[in-house]
């Protein structure tokens, strides 16, 4: 075969390069920049190396902060990606009453972070909100301004309500994508209900539950909006995630350098997280195919 | 197509099915039973009997209700009245996961996590057979399927027909009373099709299970050579033995349906007692009265005329002689199909044995037997005794 060179492609590469360098990889390298300076004024800057660096990895708060953040991810992915599943699986599949319920199930993906994040402060508040003086009449003590568990717990809660519904389309759409013949097949085999779920949807629905595991877990790591708006980070530190508590660092006290800093790292850890979620996902693909190859 | 299942054609024949033989075996059979179809519409109310260990051809086009019929057969669907019976014991209304059945489809229907072992062991782990008895079964049927050497691989790694082979073998291990196969060769090709036909009808008899198998191929019941159901939009046509019904069909609709090799249908008109036909000014003697009819040829019965006397020798009752001009030739494997026509018929068929070639344009001289020809009514009955 002849390996002809062609230098024409790398011009139709260009404009897209020029996009993602003004995007992503310029503010990038700006941030990088301001990681390993001190910097007082425009002309005013003092190379300082891995200071800054040395200096937010020692952070307490930052540590709690990511802590936090760890066990937020986690419970949402163990909670959002069951109850994701169990609702795609009981939504009707056919007819008016399954377009009906997905568009229901689809809404609280429509409502802006923010709005929900108000939402959810009107909801919950104990004087004026629904949930919160429901919760009051049962005789429940409930304050998510000043307890920090009831904090968590609305904030987890306002979480599952918003992005729930993303797992439920994905799985909806492949348990969608079944041929009917299957569950006759199993039907006819005598299979049970588990066995049905075990061998024949939860297989199609794997790919894109790895995909819905990877999103929430990105999205969910990336938590600013609706914490903000309906707790503002308290009681105290409790619901201050990273992403919260790095806009402090840059923002409220304008440390720029822990910041920057504080970015990158935050940057690769999303980034390891989220290249060990895609390995997972395309060493299977590949698996599948090389044996295929065998053949 | 050798394979290794142990006996020859001819100890099939005279070695009688060993499983399910029994004095009670009544078949399945259907008392004014109502199915519906997709759209939702009633099909007329069916009363029949399927005897006991036959196989049973479904033949019709799509949307013929071979599939609505078989998945009130099996008791997938629930027929709209009427009753079912399983060797004389009422099932209408038992879940089919309680009935003793199996069913093959037209798509490959594999559980794909599971390895080919696992996915034949199925139906019996559902049973909750021993792990030596399953293995000892499964390495059984796979031998037969010739899945052997692909038991640890995952269906999606086999061929089309292997795959379909894993979900006959699954269906055969259950050793089910009533087996279901909806058109399991459809999506085959054609060398595939030949060969797995062959080992259907191998195995399957040794089973010794009554059969429904659906299909749209009319080649097919005639391969099978057991009992065939005609069915059209809905409606049964006819159903009893394959080789009778070829000879004696009961309407024009069956017989164009069951019609491979093509069937030349030609308008006849009859005046006092007098037939005549559009292909030759031939008048012959019937006991008819008068009114239009319809003759049903076969391509094969088209004789083409090579030297009059001895062509005509072959044929008991012949026709007068007539021309037709050719407008096109096909070979089917070695034998050549004339396309034909004259000023009254726009396509008339002969099939003729061998690879010939035809000039387009040329006229040939034919002639038929008036014993092989089918004479339908205006409605499309069949009228058995028409000549006089």
């Amino acid at each position: 075969m002849n390996k002809t060179k062609n230098q024409k492609a790398w011009l139709l590469v260009l404009p897209v390069f020029a996009l993602v360098a003004f995007s992503a990889i310029i503010p990038l390298m700006t941030v990088v920049n301001y990681s390993v300076q001190d910097i007082f004024g425009i002309d005013d800057r003092v190379f300082v190396g891995k200071e800054w660096y040395q200096e937010i990895l020692r952070d307490e708060v930052l540590h709690g902060a990511f802590k936090r953040q760890l066990i937020f991810s986690a419970l949402v992915l163990l909670i959002e990606i069951p109850l994701g599943i169990a609702v795609a699986l009981s939504l009707p599949r056919r007819g008016f009453g399954s377009s009906l319920a997905i568009t229901l199930v689809a809404i609280p993906l429509l409502v802006p972070w923010n709005v929900v994040g108000t939402v959810w402060q009107v909801f919950a508040r104990t004087d004026i909100g629904l949930g919160g003086s429901l919760l009051l009449s049962f005789g429940i003590d409930y304050n998510y301004t000043s307890n920090p568990f009831d904090a968590w717990i609305t904030v987890l809660i306002m979480d599952i309500w918003h992005w729930t519904s993303l797992v439920v389309l994905l799985c909806f759409a492949r348990l969608q994508s079944i041929p009917n013949v299957y569950y006759q097949a199993a039907r006819i085999d005598g299979a049970s209900l588990w066995s049905i779920f075990r061998f024949i949807q939860l297989p199609k629905m794997k790919e894109v539950l790895l995909l819905a595991v990877l999103l929430r877990f990105i999205d969910s790591f990336l938590i600013y909006t609706e914490p903000f708006v309906l707790t503002g980070g308290g009681p105290g530190n409790a619901t201050t995630f990273l992403s919260q508590y790095l806009t402090q660092l840059a923002v409220g006290q304008f440390d720029l350098g822990p910041a920057a800093a504080f970015s990158i790292i935050y940057f690769l850890i999303i980034l390891l997280f989220s290249w060990l979620f895609f390995t997972a996902l395309t060493s299977q693909q590949e698996e599948k195919l090389e044996k295929t190859r065998e053949n | 197509m050798k394979n290794n299942s142990p006996g020859s054609p001819v100890d099939i024949k005279t070695t009688k099915p060993a499983t399910n033989a029994s004095k009670t075996d009544k078949g399945l059979s259907l008392t004014e039973v109502g199915i519906k179809n997709s759209a939702g519409r009633e099909m007329t109310k069916l009363s029949l009997t399927f005897p006991p260990r036959s196989f049973n051809v479904i033949l019709g086009r799509s949307n013929a209700g071979k599939t609505n019929l078989m998945r009130v057969l099996a008791g997938l669907d629930k027929p709209s009245s009427g009753r079912i019976q399983y060797d004389g014991i009422d099932v209408t209304s038992q879940s089919v996961r309680s009935r003793d059945i199996a069913m093959v489809y037209q798509e490959f229907i594999n559980y794909p996590t599971l390895t080919v072992y696992e996915n034949i062991a199925s139906p019996l782990r559902v049973k909750k057979l021993s792990k030596q008895e399953i293995k000892t079964r499964v390495e059984h049927v796979a031998n037969l399927l010739r899945l052997d050497k692909f038991l640890d691989r995952k269906p999606k790694e086999l061929s089309g027909g292997q795959q379909q082979r894993v979900s006959i073998a699954r269906a055969l291990i259950k050793e089910a009373k009533y087996i279901f196969l909806n058109e399991p060769l459809a999506n085959l090709d054609y060398k595939l099709r030949e060969e797995l036909r062959i080992e259907i009808k191998d195995l399957l008899r040794k089973q010794g299970a009554t059969v429904f198998y659906a299909t749209t191929d009319p080649i097919e019941p005639l391969f099978f050579d057991d009992y065939i159901l005609l069915m059209k939009k809905g409606t049964i046509l006819q159903y009893g033995k394959a080789r009778e019904i070829y000879k004696n069909p009961a309407n024009l609709d069956g017989m164009l349906l069951y019609h491979d090799p093509p069937v030349n249908v030609i308008t006849a008109t009859v005046k006092a007692k007098r037939l005549s036909h559009t292909l030759s000014a031939e008048k012959i003697k019937t006991t008819l009265s008068d009114g239009t009819y319809k003759l049903a040829i076969r391509a094969q019965h088209m004789t083409v005329i090579a030297s009059r006397s001895k062509s005509i020798k072959l044929i008991v009752t012949p026709s007068k002689p007539f021309s037709l001009k050719v407008t096109l030739s096909e070979v089917r494997g070695s034998q050549t199909l004339i396309h034909l026509e004259n000023k009254t018929n726009p396509t008339v068929l002969s099939l003729v044995t061998g690879v010939h070639l035809v000039n387009i344009g040329a006229t040939i001289d034919f002639c038929f037997d008036w014993d092989k020809v089918c004479c339908f009514d205006e409605t499309g009955q069949r009228i058995s005794q028409f000549l006089a």
